[in-house]
């Protein structure tokens, strides 16, 4: 790792003024941005670490019935406060990674590095949830901009996450073993006004809508209405885990079972 | 430098460190606690794994600073206060839940937030909340044997060891 | 408590100019017992090479090295059973680098027979065999002989000690030797009473010791039981000590970056790592860099700054071109022909099976990474390693440092994870030469894991091309041909700067030498020419032969459309009974019904057939069967 000092603000508004300051960065939990910091392929001059940001620390409802998360709160905090209210979203968060990471990663961390195989993007474009800044609020469906880009500004940082709670929903995850990540995960929910299909780990343009399966899924919420779909190979990820065709056909028998788990 | 201070197995410790000094690295070299085994580095083996306020985290992925006001338990901490093994060490050493013995600090300390967490795991439980921890001697068998039967579970069931 | 500094405190050189030369050995030499390299110190006694005995208890100098296998414990255990030491007086150590340590079983191995079927002749030429190993200083853990080897010595260390204990007792206590027993670390006499082993440290120095017999098997107490293993409460509690946990003042780390083709630099520039913090020296080993920093990580940067223009490989670049390297093999002379049972190329009515198979190169990725500290004080050197073969080690390391192997102290700690990886001796070798730079400052140098993956001495990639006949529902013909790199020829070269002659019989085990009675059985084995590093792995070539021949099986038994456990078992019996009622056992333990394939890869997993004399040590037991999970 290159030299750097490390802050440890209390407040957001103390992170902010210190994510100012030249080759500042944010650190989450740390579970992706160290081992790339040890890899030099960042180079901080400070990390503003978020851990101790009381603020953007819990799980809660509010008042619309939204699930608000703070953007500093755990995975493990996640899958253990959310299950009495989003079973979907906990049972992801239950997933990522191992009980270590759990422990250290955070749902901000996580989105905003975008990684193309991470859990949480899909979660939070399926479920269109709005991403809380320091400055502003961004839908998913504007959040996302390919893989390890996001519609963050230099110095911007993520607060909260809220995500409308919907009917049914799951997230069904087939693991590269090695790095727990997805190779193809898909979340499914399903609201009163229609259902939204978000897949990770399968796009080179990462996490994306499958509108056919959204518009089948809305007529017919079964795996049945899948049958006529295919998902086009084309853009997918190819690497020594799965070819294109592989994941594009992960894409379909994952959103299957994620419908039939649904609660 | 920055100054941390922590209670490392119950003892208060100050010390001044760089900025981009790892929690393993502060324990194995600043503090001498060996025992926290550093295998891959990049988070993946689990060799690392110590508890910060009472939850399992892989010291290798975590910077020592952040662990400034925290309780921090090693390996080192882990036997009973008369020196005896505690009840998951016992379990490892009844049921041969080691070989080499470079896995095992982190096995220990997984396991002991494992069973904090849920008291009476199934086996697929303990398996699974192994993900994070790599063995390359016993093939996990004995280690999972271990961990059930220090959760005072009957493993006669559980083949051979 | 000893210590290795302490009781090491001569070494002796012996043979190796003869070696170098490639010199017959004379027969005087061989008999004549290695020399103990460990000196008693005040009130201190040393029986044999392998016992110590102190007012603070017994230690046993362990010959071979604690890796994981627990070989340390069943050492011990086999001292303790003759000595009579109660198992918690005992530490163990491991030796120095010394003859007396050398491995018989090691070389026997290589011998081309099936060991399943072994006569009295064939044991005592491979005994007769192993005894080169006493000459070369075979010090080595490896090849699953360690039990083997210590079997009878270790208990013969301590039946000796034993009865010395009893000669000075008698001595003491004015009665006749005979009139003693021994027991929990004590001698008693008839009266009652007990004189501790630790208080007899002093009067038995003196004594000769006796050879005596070895107790019968129906008097063990300690042997063939389960027993805590002596490394167990330091690793639980992490207190053990691995190479990488030496802590030494004014200690500086060091990471090395070598070419991963395996050939030297073309040019290098080290400015950027040079002006780094804390980078104290970068240092040009011909074949690639090390650095020196004030820790680790910063010598792991330093090392990815340098900018080095690596020579090409002498091997092919991708592995298409050592596959084909490989499948080359399949075309030259035989190296061995170790099974031909019938006449393969005989016309055999039946259905014809052909298969190819490929397996790639893997690396041994020990848990703990590649790592040695070690000191150089201009005319000595101290090197702590994990390490499978201290006497190579301490020669390889003393000739890069320009200094004699006696001045050199080997510290072979616990290794976390060895698996063959460790019985190489470049890792140590790479130490020394960091040390030598920086007289004066002991360097702990650790490998990054992407280093350990692209230098490692892999288990070879291997080919296998086979061809069978069934008929009647049984396989009447297996051709089998494998080729790869020959590990044990690569080794030789390696560690004794030459290749054995005649057949390697390592390349084909697994193969060749399975209990499978087919009427018309041949297994020859090609030797590739590629100058990949490959080294010895768990199991070694039965890693890759146990699955292309119990693969094959699989394909004759669906081709014969019979049950495949019971096709093997009809092999089985028609070759070597016990190895047929191994089947049958395991058949019975994970519940076998059929060709029911979920319950097989459920519960019955891979059955594989172990050598057994060589694995378990006892002569005349049958196969062991593992069942991994």
């Amino acid at each position: 790792m290159y030299a750097f000092e490390i802050e440890r603000p209390g407040t957001i508004a103390d992170a902010v003024k210190a994510l100012q300051s030249d080759g500042a960065q944010a650190l989450g939990g740390g579970q992706t941005l160290i081992p790339t910091l040890k890899a030099r392929l960042a180079a901080p001059d400070v990390l503003v670490s978020l851990s101790a940001i009381g603020e953007m620390q819990g799980v809660c409802l509010s008042d619309d019935g939204a699930l608000c998360i703070g953007a500093a709160t755990t995975h493990a905090t996640v899958a253990r406060d959310a299950a009495a209210h989003f079973a979907g979203l906990a049972h992801l968060a239950s997933h990522i990674g191992d009980p270590a990471v759990r422990n250290r990663g955070t749902i901000g961390g996580s989105l905003a590095n975008n990684d193309p195989a991470a859990c949480y993007p899909a979660a939070v474009l399926g479920t269109g949830a709005t991403i809380i800044t320091n400055a502003r609020q961004i839908a998913a469906d504007d959040y996302f901009q390919g893989m390890f880009t996001t519609a963050l500004d230099e110095g911007e940082v993520i607060t909260e996450v809220r995500f409308p709670i919907p009917q049914k929903s799951h997230y069904m995850k087939f693991v590269q073993p090695a790095s727990r990540f997805a190779l193809v995960g898909v979340f499914v929910a399903k609201y009163a006004d229609g259902v939204r299909v978000a897949v990770t780990g399968a796009s080179e343009e990462g996490v994306f809508r499958w509108h056919e399966a959204e518009a089948a899924l809305s007529a017919d919420f079964s795996p049945k209405a899948l049958d006529a779909l295919s998902v086009d190979a084309d853009g997918m990820i190819g690497d020594l885990h799965g070819t294109p065709d592989y994941r594009a056909h992960l894409v379909k028998v994952m959103t299957g079972r994620a419908v039939t788990a649904a609660t | 430098m920055a100054s941390v201070a922590m209670v490392v197995n119950g003892k208060s410790i100050t010390r001044e460190v760089e900025g981009r000094t790892l929690l393993v690295d502060f324990l194995r070299d600043d503090l001498r606690l060996t025992g926290t085994h550093v295998g891959c580095d990049t988070s993946q083996c689990g060799a690392c794994v110590v508890h910060v306020n009472g939850q399992s985290v892989k010291a290798c992925a975590m910077f020592a600073i952040e662990a400034d006001g925290a309780e921090v338990a090693t390996i080192e901490g882990q036997a009973n206060k008369d020196g005896s093994l505690n009840v998951i060490q016992q379990a490892f050493q009844d049921h041969h839940g080691l070989q080499c013995g470079f896995c095992t600090p982190g096995m220990v300390m997984t396991a002991a937030a494992l069973l904090k967490e849920n008291p009476k795991p199934t086996e697929a439980e303990v398996r699974s909340y192994l993900e994070g921890n790599i063995c390359r001697c016993t093939g996990y068998h004995n280690i999972v044997k271990a961990i059930m039967a220090a959760s005072g579970q009957d493993v006669t069931a559980i083949a051979a060891e | 408590m000893a210590n290795i500094r302490k009781i090491a405190r001569r070494t002796f050189l012996i043979g190796s100019a003869a070696i170098a030369g490639g010199v017959a050995f004379g027969v005087y030499q061989l008999r004549k017992d290695a020399p103990n390299p460990l000196v008693a110190g005040a009130g201190e006694a040393v029986l044999t090479p392998f016992i110590l005995l102190n007012q603070d208890g017994v230690t046993v100098i362990a010959p071979r090295a604690e890796m994981g296998q627990g070989v340390q414990t069943t050492l011990a255990a086999l001292v303790a059973e003759e000595m009579d030491v109660a198992w918690a007086d005992i530490t163990v150590l491991h030796g120095p680098p010394a003859q007396a340590y050398y491995n018989q079983a090691l070389l026997g191995i290589a011998l081309p027979f099936r060991h399943y079927a072994d006569t009295d002749f064939r044991h005592s030429l491979r005994q007769g065999i192993g005894q080169i190993g006493k000459l070369l200083h075979l010090q080595v853990t490896g090849g699953s002989t360690s039990m083997k080897d210590g079997y009878e010595r270790m208990r013969h260390a301590g039946a000796s000690a034993r009865e010395a204990l009893k000669l000075a007792a008698a001595a003491q206590l004015g009665v006749a030797a005979s009139d003693l027993r021994t027991a929990d670390s004590h001698v008693i006499a008839p009266d009652g009473t007990r004189i501790a082993y630790t208080a007899l440290a002093e009067a038995v120095r003196d004594i000769d010791l006796p050879d005596v017999e070895l107790r019968p098997r129906s008097e063990w107490k300690y042997l063939g039981k389960s027993m805590p293993r002596v490394d167990m409460l330091a690793k639980a509690t992490g207190t053990a000590q691995f190479a990488g946990d030496v802590q030494i003042e004014g200690m500086q780390f060091a990471t090395v970056r070598i070419n991963p083709k395996r050939a030297g630099m073309v040019s290098y520039d080290d400015t950027a790592a040079r002006t780094m913090d804390g980078v104290t020296a970068v240092i040009d080993l011909g074949d690639g860099i090390a650095v020196v920093a004030s820790n680790t990580w910063l010598a792991m940067q330093a090392a990815q700054a340098v900018d080095i223009v690596w020579q090409d490989a002498a091997y092919p670049a991708e592995t298409a071109g050592m596959m084909a390297a490989i499948a080359a093999a399949f075309d030259l002379e035989p190296n061995s022909t170790v099974r031909d049972d019938g006449d393969v190329t005989a016309a055999i009515e039946g259905t014809e099976i052909v298969a190819e198979y490929t397996v790639p190169f893997l690396a041994h990725a020990t848990m703990e990474p590649m790592n040695a500290t070690a000191l150089f004080t201009g005319d000595r050197l101290e090197i702590w390693t994990g390490n499978q073969a201290p006497v190579m080690t301490r020669d390889k390391c003393a000739a890069v440092a320009g200094i004699a192997p006696e001045a050199v102290t080997v510290h072979t700690t616990l290794m976390g994870g060895g698996f063959g990886r460790r019985a190489e001796t470049d890792y140590s070798v790479q130490a020394t030469r960091i040390a030598a730079a920086l007289p004066g400052t002991p360097i702990r140098m650790t490998w990054t894991r992407e280093e350990d993956m692209r230098h490692d001495f892999y288990r070879p990639a291997a080919m296998a091309r086979f061809r069978g006949v069934v008929a009647d529902g049984a396989a009447q013909l297996i051709d089998g041909q494998i080729a790869a790199p020959s590990v044990f020829q690569q080794s030789s070269f390696r560690q004794m700067g030459q290749v054995p002659p005649g057949p390697d019989r390592a390349h084909v085990e697994g193969a060749a030498d399975q209990p499978y009675g087919v009427p018309n059985f041949r297994i020859t084995g090609h030797l590739a020419d590629l100058a990949v590093p490959v080294g010895f792995w768990r199991s070694v070539a039965a890693s890759f032969n146990g699955f292309f021949l119990d693969t094959f099986i699989d394909e004759m038994a669906h081709a014969a459309g019979t049950d495949p456990l019971q096709f093997r078992l009809a092999l089985a019996e028609r070759e070597h009974a016990p190895s047929a009622g191994v089947i049958r056992a395991v058949g019975e333990m994970c519940g076998w019904t059929g060709r029911n394939t979920r319950q097989y890869r459920a519960r019955c997993g891979v059955l594989s057939f172990l050598r057994d004399r060589h694995r378990t040590g006892g002569r005349g037991r049958g196969h062991r069967a593992r069942h991994p999970h």
